[in-house]
């Protein structure tokens, strides 16, 4: 079991991620805000984060940025993953800077999508 | 110290020696009458062995000095602007904007420059100028974006990088942006700054040209959305002006050359291709509005895709009645369709994508994707069925898709009303040098006199066609070295595409 948090402002992916997550045995808290990802990443003792990369408020990079000044960079850096739709290479590129996972929207593979987001794999 | 902090302190002492330079190089410029290589040359590695320990290690390299070697060629502002989206390091950056004030007029002008299909010049209001010049003046890093409120009239949207520029006569901006939302890295930053101070060696007297006769910027406009090619060229033979539809038209086509003096030639595209140019225009209009409207509706579509999507992928592993569980398949099936059309059209509307082959197999597919809709009774017939192999032909993807697209639909449309079962059989056949690829109907075909003006642009039978389908399709076809025709058949219209294979 794995504590997860999803950062997604758009309502049906986060609800439906979590409940996919659930119902593979994982603990999954959602939000829609980036600012309040921080807070909750500053409190909560998360397995794993996975953050859209195009918030309503600020963009996923800043979130990782802003919870990497609180705990070790590496470590905050491998729990991450970003989730977007536009991977064009200047994303490609601050990813491999902050040594974060990229996942692809839509997924090509449904079950190897959850295995990356649990860091099962 | 850290290179973030060197970059901050030796960046004002790199402007300052820089603009000590170029002032030296400009007076050089003035005094010697036909300025050679040779004191250019001297200029350039003087600056460059002054300019290297500060930029530490940026020396200016091959493709720097060639730029600057175009720019103190050119008399066009626009062209010296537009060299600078050449350079391999800001290829990504899409537009570019010249604010300049001449000081003591009442107003300020915007020049546009880039990639983008429509550059300008318009006035612009002096406070805006002066704010944001300050406002840029003032700022360490020269990262900005329209989404600060005092930034949102500027013509596009996203990040930009800026720098101010003071000459004797103008106060300028020059402002070059990605046109996304993602903020530039430190190495972008410290580029266009170094890149923007070389430019402003040059840029005083581009400004001073362009400024002296606005008259001059008006013809410089004008000729650049002149539908035929037209190019200047100075006495070496080097082309210090090209407009809009030069790229397009220019190479391949004959050009009547005048001499205007000094060794400088005007070349200007034959007129008897009047018709193909005047489609060429509305052609790269037509698929640059589509590029900005699918980028708009792929943002907008994805994201609510991907969630019906998941939604589906949820509810199926749930347990659900049988017709619930047949419609959340039928449900997940659209998506996924809907996904691959999107994901299509963003390989066919990508920049980066200048591939300038395709695989007739993925064409064609993609071509029947997306007429699926006006396909949709009609029983297609394919041959041969499957290929093992890709069958690589010269041409963009996005131009084959369309020519193949085009007709589908013309087709489709054609057998619309008929009492038989509309059918269209696709024939792919392999030769040495080409592949033929071969669409047929089974409906009402092409009565002779249509047959004679197919191609003609304008002509059309539809009661809301506007004529261009088929003489686009065939222009498309010949630009990429293949041909479209109309082949006699008993029953029904038949078109042959022909393309060119890749060796």
């Amino acid at each position: 079991m794995k504590k997860i948090l999803i950062v997604e402002d758009e309502v049906l992916i986060a609800q439906s991620l979590r409940k996919l997550l659930e119902k593979r045995g994982h603990q999954v808290q959602t939000t829609e805000s980036g600012h309040e990802a921080i807070g909750l990443i500053a409190n909560g003792d998360f397995d794993r984060i996975v953050c859209d990369l195009m918030l309503q408020d600020i963009s996923g990079f800043d979130v990782l940025e802003e919870s990497r000044r609180r705990f070790t960079p590496e470590v905050m850096g491998q729990k991450f993953i970003i989730m977007t739709a536009y991977n064009s290479p200047q994303v490609l590129e601050k990813a491999r800077e902050y040594n974060c996972e990229i996942l692809n929207k839509p997924f090509e593979n449904l079950q190897d999508a959850m295995t990356k987001i649990a860091g099962e794999g | 110290m850290s290179d973030r902090k060197r970059e901050h302190l030796a960046l004002p002492l790199a402007s300052a020696n820089v603009r000590f330079i170029g002032d030296t190089l400009l007076e050089l410029a003035h005094a010697s009458t036909s300025p050679s290589d040779t004191w250019e040359d001297r200029a350039l590695i003087e600056l460059s062995e002054m300019a290297q320990p500060i930029f530490f290690g940026s020396v200016i390299d091959t493709e720097a000095r060639s730029y600057l070697g175009k720019l103190s060629a050119t008399i066009s502002l626009k062209s010296g602007l537009d060299g600078f989206f050449q350079l391999r390091r800001f290829k990504e950056f899409k537009l570019g904007v010249l604010l300049v004030h001449q000081k003591g007029e009442s107003q300020a002008w915007q020049i546009g420059a880039g990639s983008s299909p429509d550059s300008f010049t318009h006035g612009l209001d002096l406070e805006k100028f002066n704010t944001f010049y300050n406002t840029v003046k003032k700022s360490k890093n020269g990262l900005f974006t329209t989404q600060q409120s005092k930034n949102q009239w500027l013509p596009f949207g996203g990040a930009f990088l800026a720098e101010t520029f003071s000459f004797r006569r103008f106060n300028a901006v020059w402002v070059i942006t990605r046109e996304e939302f993602l903020a530039c890295n430190s190495e972008e930053v410290s580029q266009f700054r170094y890149f923007s101070q070389l430019q402003g060696l040059w840029l005083e007297r581009l400004i001073e040209l362009e400024f002296s006769d606005l008259r001059l910027a008006e013809i410089m406009w004008v000729l650049d959305r002149c539908p035929l090619p037209v190019i200047l060229q100075d006495a070496q033979g080097v082309a210090i002006f090209t407009n809009a539809a030069y790229p397009l038209q220019g190479h391949g086509t004959e050009l009547t050359w005048i001499p205007l003096g000094k060794g400088h030639e005007l070349g200007v595209g034959k007129t008897e291709d009047w018709d193909s140019t005047q489609i060429d225009v509305f052609h790269k209009h037509k698929i640059s509005l589509l590029g900005d409207l699918f980028n708009t509706l792929r943002h907008e579509l994805s994201n609510p895709l991907f969630g019906l999507g998941l939604a589906c992928d949820l509810l199926l592993t749930s347990e659900s009645p049988d017709d619930t569980l047949t419609m959340l398949k039928e449900i997940k099936k659209n998506v996924l369709r809907s996904q691959l059309i999107i994901h299509n059209l963003s390989k066919l509307y990508s920049e980066q994508d200048s591939a300038l082959t395709c695989d007739v197999v993925q064409v064609l597919n993609e071509a029947l994707t997306l007429a699926k809709s006006e396909l949709k009774a009609v029983k297609k017939q394919q041959s041969p069925k499957n290929f093992t192999e890709p069958l690589m032909v010269e041409g963009r993807p996005l131009l084959v898709v369309q020519i193949l697209f085009n007709l589908l639909v013309n087709s489709a449309q054609a057998m619309r009303s008929q009492s038989v079962t509309p059918e269209i059989s696709i024939q792919v056949e392999t030769l040495t040098d080409k592949i033929e690829i071969t669409l047929s109907d089974n409906g009402p075909g092409l009565p002779p006199l249509i047959r004679e003006n197919l191609f003609r642009p304008f002509h059309t039978t539809k009661a809301q066609g506007h004529g261009l389908g088929l003489a686009l399709s065939r222009d498309l076809a010949l630009k990429i070295g293949g041909d479209l025709t109309y082949l006699e058949s008993a029953q029904g219209a038949a078109f042959r595409l022909t393309l060119k294979r890749v060796p």
